[in-house]
């Protein structure tokens, strides 16, 4: 008996301290991470999700943009990338990062949206030729106009507010690339997309939709903190409700450890191929919790982050190999969102701001 | 107590040295064969138990050796 109190009060007293070996340290994990991308061969993700190289490529060309602000050593790996990305689809097609069933799609608002993204920060921040990020610019604006609800989608039929939202950020950056003036075209989205695709049990975007805007999904941890963060450029009040309501509602931390739940508890899905396992009882999800990290770095929310990077460090395998880090229990899909998320920040500053210095041409 | 401990830290080295550690990718889905993904998910069972049970178990086998080493020898008998 007194043995078992022994271990109950040893259990206890470590279970409390854990988090201080674990403790993150953001600015060192930076270079490490960089290191990696910059060595990382997102091609390697085809044969699991070719949606994933895509989405690879993206969030380490925005973190590459972001990291060129104090180090320009960065532009040169962000223009390769985005122009390589850009010259793949338009080389293979627009099923090329698609999951097989979409194989009969013409147009794909992920496809576009994410490589003008890419683009676009490629322009802002190295200029070069503008052509293929304008030629992509336009391809957003047929696919917005064509669709009844201005909300386009990325399979046939299947529409996503990840999707529509990274392809708003998209035209905003272009703007602030290209001087043109999309505020009219993007207030009216925003219209559709609040009037439609906002539950109204929690008040969060629900994550995937029909032509006709009925939801296919509710509310989804690995689309709704990302989609926030691409707000902030368009709409700062409603990305900071939303990152709220998220919070609150998918945000979970104990014992010096944070981490997200992928459905709230007003709307309990399955599990799909982005999101992952949920670990039960503790309701920790591995999609949601990688991008919880953008949201709250994203969104200033400190001690958060820190709990997410705790149980990163914790769970999810660090390995060093010389000077790169990368975490074994994820992917260089993975590794790009944390670095993003550690280096976000200067680039949709500029945007906002309209302070870029890249040259425009 | 401190078998207990012992063990799960062996456990958790040999699964090291056997590169466990890489094949925890298996947890988001990207382990391709069934032996890499055994080894992941034993390496990732075996780090949380020696993370989390093997410090408060080797508190409580030190404290009850120390408590047989406390006792009273017992008194011969004829």
């Amino acid at each position: 008996m007194r043995s078992l109190l022994v271990f109950a009060a040893a259990l206890a007293v470590w279970l409390c301290t854990l988090h201080l070996f674990f403790r993150p340290d953001r600015a060192a994990l930076v270079q490490p991470l960089a290191n990696g991308q910059l060595a990382a061969d997102h091609s390697g993700l085809r044969r699991y999700n070719p949606e994933w190289e895509l989405m690879g490529r993206l969030f380490t060309a925005l973190a590459f943009a972001n990291l060129s602000f104090e180090h320009p050593e960065y532009l040169a790996p962000l223009t390769r990338i985005a122009n390589e990305t850009d010259a793949l689809e338009r080389q293979h097609g627009v099923t090329y990062f698609l999951l097989p069933y979409g194989k009969h799609a013409t147009q794909s608002l992920f496809v576009d949206g994410e490589i003008a993204l890419m683009l676009a920060a490629r322009q802002l921040r190295a200029g070069g030729d503008p052509a293929s990020l304008e030629d992509r610019v336009a391809r957003i604006e047929r696919q917005l106009t064509a669709s009844p609800l201005l909300l386009p989608e990325s399979y046939p039929d299947e529409g996503w507010v990840f999707c529509n939202t990274v392809a708003v950020a998209a035209l905003k950056a272009s703007d602030a690339a290209l001087g043109t003036d999309h505020s009219e075209l993007i207030a009216r989205w925003l219209q559709s997309l609040k009037l439609h695709l906002v539950d109204p049990r929690t008040g969060m975007l629900v994550s995937s939709f029909h032509r006709d805007g009925s939801p296919r999904d509710g509310p989804e941890g690995s689309t709704i903190w990302l989609a926030a963060h691409m707000l902030q450029l368009v709409d700062p009040q409603f990305a900071r409700e939303q990152y709220a309501l998220a919070r609150a509602s998918l945000g979970h931390s104990a014992l010096g450890f944070a981490w997200a739940a992928e459905w709230p508890a007003a709307w309990q899905g399955g599990m799909d191929i982005d999101s992952g396992p949920t670990i039960p009882l503790v309701d920790a999800n591995a999609g949601s919790s990688g991008l919880a990290l953008l949201g709250a770095a994203a969104f200033e929310d400190a001690a958060y982050l820190d709990g997410l990077l705790s149980s990163l460090r914790l769970a999810a395998f660090p390995v060093q190999r010389g000077a790169s880090l990368r975490f074994a229990a994820g992917n260089s899909l993975a590794d790009a969102v944390t670095l993003y998320s550690l280096v976000q920040g200067p680039l949709w500053n500029c945007i906002k701001e309209s302070r870029c210095s890249a040259p425009r041409s | 107590m401190l078998r207990s401990a012992f063990v799960m830290v062996a456990a958790f080295a040999v699964l090291s040295l056997l590169g466990g550690r890489d094949a925890v990718s298996v947890l988001s889905g990207t382990v391709s064969t069934a032996g890499g993904a055994l080894l992941g998910l034993s390496y990732a069972l075996a780090w949380f138990g020696a993370l989390l049970l093997a410090p408060p178990l080797l508190v409580t086998g030190l404290f009850r050796a120390y408590r047989g080493s406390q006792k009273p020898a017992s008194p011969p008998t004829h």
